[in-house]
């Protein structure tokens, strides 16, 4: 019985040791003001990563000549402005079917079957920093010659 | 009755004297009970947050509630439980939701994030778990990227780079916050049952 009881106020002591370590006084200060610090971190990188999309959603691309990449590889290559009437790209791979409208001056993703449609939600290619991209069938549609703006542009953010 | 209660109080001990470090002492069983629990909880969390329509035209762009459990299961089981809640929900995962394709940037992402959650745990208290969150949310992002970039071999996605750092920021946010406000109060709730 005499063991026990010590054995008891041990782990009530124990339990004090590490209330007083969590929520100690001279701590939560010390914690407030790393917390702070860090949320000052945060928000400073959420507002320059703001910045950045905006900046980069912003630019216009000036070619009209597109690209459409299927698994990596150009299938097809289009001259916007030369398109008079308009026509739709079938790409069927081995993940999936994408179609795709074109009409002058303008390029978009129809339908897709895959899971999520984001590349349909994108909408029309508005500039060659966004481009159309359908990741579980694996399409990208960009316009031609984006690819040094985008590296630079990427290692600039980074 | 004589022998019974020292053997009681023994137990109980055992079962609810959590380490300085916050870390729960508690047996093999109980631990391997939790983490398959825990894993549950995770899949669940994931196949309901899978199921919702994204709401953004960005791919890559969701909250992450699975990454609570992972979290949870950092601080209060250690890193092997961790890594084991973390490793089985993502296998699972895509073969509930029956996603191939997001598993290979799941796997990716995840894995950067728990190396640099391993590495930077011990800088970390409970009370800054939400920092680890973010940076672990930011990660997990830039490897998914970096898969992306990798599998479509266009590099014009790392535009998407701004965009995947500021989401990794506020849903870091949100899953830490959560997980530090159950464990700070379940550690008091401990604290008091005794």
């Amino acid at each position: 019985m005499k063991k026990s009881s010590t054995s008891t106020r041990n782990s009530d002591k124990q339990n004090d040791i590490i209330g007083s370590d969590l929520y100690d006084c001279s701590q939560t200060v010390s914690y407030k003001v790393k917390n702070r610090i860090w949320i000052i971190v945060f928000s400073v990188l959420a507002v320059l990563c703001l910045g950045a999309w905006l900046f980069i959603s912003n630019i216009s691309s000036p070619s009209k000549i597109v690209e459409i990449y299927q698994n990596g590889s150009l299938v097809e290559k289009i001259d916007l402005n030369s398109v008079t009437n308009e026509r739709e790209i079938t790409l069927s791979g081995e993940h999936g079917t994408n179609i795709i409208l074109i009409s002058n001056g303008h390029i978009k993703m129809k339908s897709a079957d895959c899971p999520d449609k984001l590349c349909v939600k994108h909408g029309e290619l508005k500039n060659s920093y966004s481009p159309i991209v359908c990741l579980p069938n694996k399409v990208v549609i960009k316009f031609e010659n984006s690819s040094d703006g985008v590296d630079a542009k990427a290692g600039a953010v980074r | 009755m004589k022998t019974n209660k020292p053997a009681n109080s023994t137990l109980k001990q055992n079962f609810t004297a959590p380490k300085p470090n916050g870390q729960i002492d508690i047996p093999r069983t109980k631990k391997l009970i939790l983490t398959a629990m825990l894993t549950a909880f995770a899949l669940v969390a994931f196949v309901i947050e899978a199921s919702i329509p994204p709401l953004t035209p960005i791919y890559g762009i969701k909250l992450g509630l699975a990454n609570v459990f992972t979290l949870f299961a950092l601080y209060s089981l250690g890193t092997h439980c961790a890594a084991a809640v973390m490793s089985l929900r993502i296998v699972l995962g895509s073969i509930f939701t029956g996603q191939l394709v997001s598993f290979i940037y799941s796997v990716s992402g995840s894995l950067l994030s728990f190396l640099l959650m391993i590495l930077l745990k011990r800088f970390f208290q409970l009370k800054q778990l939400w920092v680890l969150s973010i940076l672990s949310a930011v990660t997990h992002n830039i490897g998914q990227l970096a898969a992306a970039i990798f599998m479509t071999q266009t590099p014009a996605i790392a535009y998407y780079l701004p965009v995947l750092i500021l989401s990794g920021i506020i849903a870091g946010a949100f899953t830490g916050l959560c997980a530090q406000l159950v464990l700070i109060r379940l550690s008091k709730i401990n604290n008091n049952l005794d």
